[in-house]
């Protein structure tokens, strides 16, 4: 549900993809499209299609990205695009994570930017509007908050547009598949997405519906997880799961590597590490950012003798 | 780039060849204390024919964990103690892999006469993987009496590994889920007990009656 200034109605879709390179684990590419239809008091509604790709290189606690993006808007029969080109780094120190973007934005929808408050007179043609983006998200037991900054400069109209916008968004998470979430400030007009100018407050209750298998279910109860299947040669295959930040940094290490940490990897939603075991009691623990070392959950907890703790699994 | 490669999963296969070959050889951040003290017990553990590689994979956990030399050193002492305990409990002619399994089952706080019954209630078989279900049977908070008297009896009865583990993984499931360990241990026990024939004679654990 949204309620502003512009009375925006909308409904609107996203599908994202994200593509883990076997080879070059450091590496991934994102893609995906979204789709919306809208109504408009200072427009006529319409519909509007976008899709973007993104590579990005993410080394323990940061990263950096380079993408682009396109989208098609009508509302009166004539498809104007709009096409972005963005890049950016991110970096995570303990529970809290700055991003910084710079975009540049192509448009033909200049019905958008005169139905905003800036430029004071219509553009002819295309325009370029270009954004520098600072935000800061605090990350605490189960409440996320979030400060967004743009700066915005444009060219391609008569005068050049100068403006910035601040938004701030708080979720709180009830459970882990069910958050409510609060945001509020001035949101920049989006040729890409179709979105006028418009000061906004928005809560919304956030539902995560489908779930890939049992595993992630079984992470989600406990945190972190270690399974064993045995192997038709001997022996078994261990795989430790821990649900935890994409951008964290997370290790599991155990009897199996002689107690040498081994940096778990990022697989669709969780962290992953796949190890073959031979038979008999086998120790392992996790830990996420260097913080101390745990059992993962649903192992048998047992205490060694230099102070920390290990999971107990018995390999069949 | 197909959708089925999104759902790739990293594998690391070479970690526990990488353990194995690492477990053989003290690590070279040990100090000259920690390389005298370990040295001494393997050279200790070698003549006694104790597996030694397990006491060099103990102290290189120690390093790994960045213990103090003393604990690195009392750890190593300790183990080597454990593995000469199992094997004489686990006598006559324990494996590496049942040694180490029963010196885990002594470190838990499974008494030593235990190792001997459950030696004679499987006298020809790898006790490996009786010995780590009871390990995790303990460690989960069960008395060790009540966790042996149940495993023993099932391999008496003639379980197979796959039923033992099966009942470990039960137990942890119902414990994690709520159960008292205690009630849930019998409760599976009686489960895997339901499939097996009746035992032929009195287990290791029953005492004899009089008349």
């Amino acid at each position: 549900m949204t309620v502003a200034r512009d009375s925006i109605d909308t409904a609107q879709g996203l599908l994202a993809m994200r593509y883990q390179f076997a080879a070059r684990p450091h590496w991934h590419l994102e893609s995906g499209v979204a789709g919306a239809i809208f109504g408009l008091n200072r427009l006529t509604g319409g519909g509007n299609g976008a899709t973007f790709l993104r590579m990005q290189h993410e080394y323990r606690t940061r990263g950096v990205w380079m993408g682009g993006a396109g989208g098609v808007t009508n509302r009166t029969g004539t498809s104007l695009r709009s096409t972005a080109y963005d890049m950016g780094a991110w970096g995570a120190y303990k529970r809290t994570t700055a991003t910084f973007s710079a975009v540049s934005t192509r448009s033909l929808d200049t019905d958008l930017l005169s139905a905003s408050s800036l430029p004071s007179r219509r553009p002819v043609g295309s325009y370029v509007v270009r954004d520098g983006t600072l935000s800061v998200q605090q990350s605490l037991a189960a409440l996320d908050l979030a400060a967004i900054l743009t700066l915005r400069s444009g060219e391609g109209i008569a005068k050049g547009v100068n403006d910035r916008a601040v938004m701030l968004a708080a979720a709180f998470y009830l459970s882990p598949v069910v958050a409510l979430t609060v945001s509020g400030g001035r949101q920049l007009a989006d040729p890409l997405r179709a979105l006028p100018d418009a000061k906004f407050m928005a809560a919304s209750v956030r539902v995560l519906l489908l779930r890939r298998d049992p595993a992630v279910r079984q992470i989600e109860r406990y945190g972190a997880i270690a399974m064993v299947q045995a192997d038709p040669e001997g022996g078994a295959t261990m795989t430790i799961r821990v649900l935890a930040n994409s951008s964290a940094r997370v290790e599991a290490y155990g009897s199996f590597s002689a107690w040498q940490p081994v940096q778990m990897q990022w697989v669709l939603d969780a962290w992953e590490l796949r190890v073959h075991v031979p038979q008999g009691p086998q120790r392992v623990a996790v830990r996420i950012n260097g913080a101390q070392w745990r059992a993962p959950a649903n192992l048998t907890k047992v205490n060694d003798e230099f102070g920390g703790e290990a999971g107990l699994v018995v390999v069949p | 780039m197909t959708l089925r490669r999104l759902f790739l999963i990293t594998l690391v296969p070479c970690a526990a060849q990488v353990a194995h070959a690492q477990a053989a050889r003290l690590d070279a951040t040990a100090d000259a204390g920690v390389r005298r003290a370990v040295e001494r017990e393997v050279s200790a553990a070698r003549l006694i024919g104790l597996p030694e590689g397990l006491l060099i994979a103990k102290a290189n956990e120690g390093l790994a964990k960045r213990a103090t030399p003393k604990r690195i050193t009392d750890a190593v002492a300790a183990l080597g103690k454990r593995l000469q305990v199992a094997r004489d409990q686990l006598a006559p002619n324990p494996s590496e892999d049942e040694i180490a399994a029963g010196a885990d089952a002594l470190y838990v706080g499974v008494p030593a006469p235990i190792l001997k019954k459950m030696r004679a209630a499987w006298p020809n078989r790898s006790l490996a993987l009786p010995l780590g279900v009871l390990t995790e049977l303990v460690a989960k908070g069960l008395p060790a009496d009540r966790a042996a008297r149940t495993v023993t009896d099932l391999m008496t009865r003639g379980a197979t590994n796959v039923q033992l583990y099966a009942l470990a993984q039960s137990v942890q499931g119902d414990v994690a889920a709520g159960w008292a360990p205690e009630a849930a241990l019998d409760l599976r026990a009686r489960g895997v007990m339901s499939l097996l024939p009746p035992a032929p004679a009195a287990s290791a654990f029953t005492n004899p009656r009089r008349p």
